[in-house]
């Protein structure tokens, strides 16, 4: 007797002990991020030179442009003046240069089809860089005309 | 559970996206219990009530009936009182991203929801 109430004594144990395990999970897992968006903005947006004298050579004018939530490769380009200069790879004729600079990136001069500014900004990052200007060596065109020209950034998968 | 993923994919910030229906199944012996919690973005983001600069919200539709009325944290909230053995409960999510973000695009911001059968308290 004594024996068999032992044996009920385990088997309730046994039963509180399943009981106490008798619990289960399951999950759902849910995938996401965030959608890329490849964008850059350029700080400041101007770039007052002013008049210059044939030959001369501006000081480096400091920029800087911020990526969206993407790594990007960043490339530039530039235009003809506006009062008929032309962008060239060096300073001559009615011709003038810009050189850009974004360390460590090395040095490249401007043209009118896009170059490689900075090979890689991580995503939210920002890149400064130099500009420097050499305007012609000689002039056709005339004092007082306007030749302010635009510079475009682009942003893309590197 | 039944699917037992969803898969949002790439999302702009503070897109709000519905699931389809999930099945909860007591495949036990017994009446259960059930809980369910969130947890945070494997990337870095938060699970909050709300969404908000890296944090997210996720929202439970436990009567699928298109009202949201549990709002998911990271500890258990109850879902389901005295599940019958083998009887089933559908539920929907509701995901909201976050408002800004500083991790990048293309982070994996997966979420485990879980839940959790007990034994019923009566």
């Amino acid at each position: 007797m004594r024996r068999l109430g032992m044996m009920l004594a385990i088997l309730c144990l046994m039963g509180v002990t399943y009981q106490a395990q008798a619990a289960d999970t399951d999950t759902i897992t849910v995938t996401v991020s965030l959608e890329s968006v490849i964008s850059v903005t350029v700080t400041p947006d101007t770039w007052a030179i002013g008049p210059v004298t044939l030959g001369s050579t501006s000081a480096a004018a400091p920029f800087s442009a911020t990526i969206g939530n993407t790594a990007s490769k960043l490339e530039i380009t530039g235009t003809d003046a506006a009062g008929a200069w032309v962008l060239d790879n060096a300073a001559g004729a009615d011709q003038f240069a810009v050189s850009a600079v974004a360390a460590p990136d090395p040095a490249i001069n401007l043209s009118t089809s896009y170059q490689v500014l900075a090979a890689s900004v991580p995503a939210y990052g920002s890149r400064g860089f130099t500009l420097t200007y050499s305007a012609p060596t000689s002039d056709t065109k005339g004092g007082g005309v306007d030749q302010g020209f635009t510079i475009t950034l682009k942003a893309s998968a590197p | 559970m039944t699917p037992d993923t969803w898969a949002i994919g790439p999302r702009a910030l503070s897109y709000v996206g519905e699931s389809g229906t999930f099945t909860v199944t007591n495949a036990g012996n017994i009446v259960v219990d059930v809980t369910v919690k969130g947890g945070h973005g494997t990337g870095g983001w938060l699970l909050q009530n709300t969404p908000g600069p890296n944090a997210f919200a996720l929202e439970v539709d436990g009567l699928d009936d298109g009202s949201y009325e549990t709002v998911l944290t990271t500890t258990e909230q109850p879902f389901a009182d005295a599940m019958p053995v083998s009887s089933n409960r559908t539920l929907g999510l509701r995901y909201r991203s976050p408002t800004s973000d500083t991790y990048g695009a293309g982070v994996a911001q997966d979420v485990t929801v879980t839940f959790k059968a007990s034994l019923d308290a009566p």
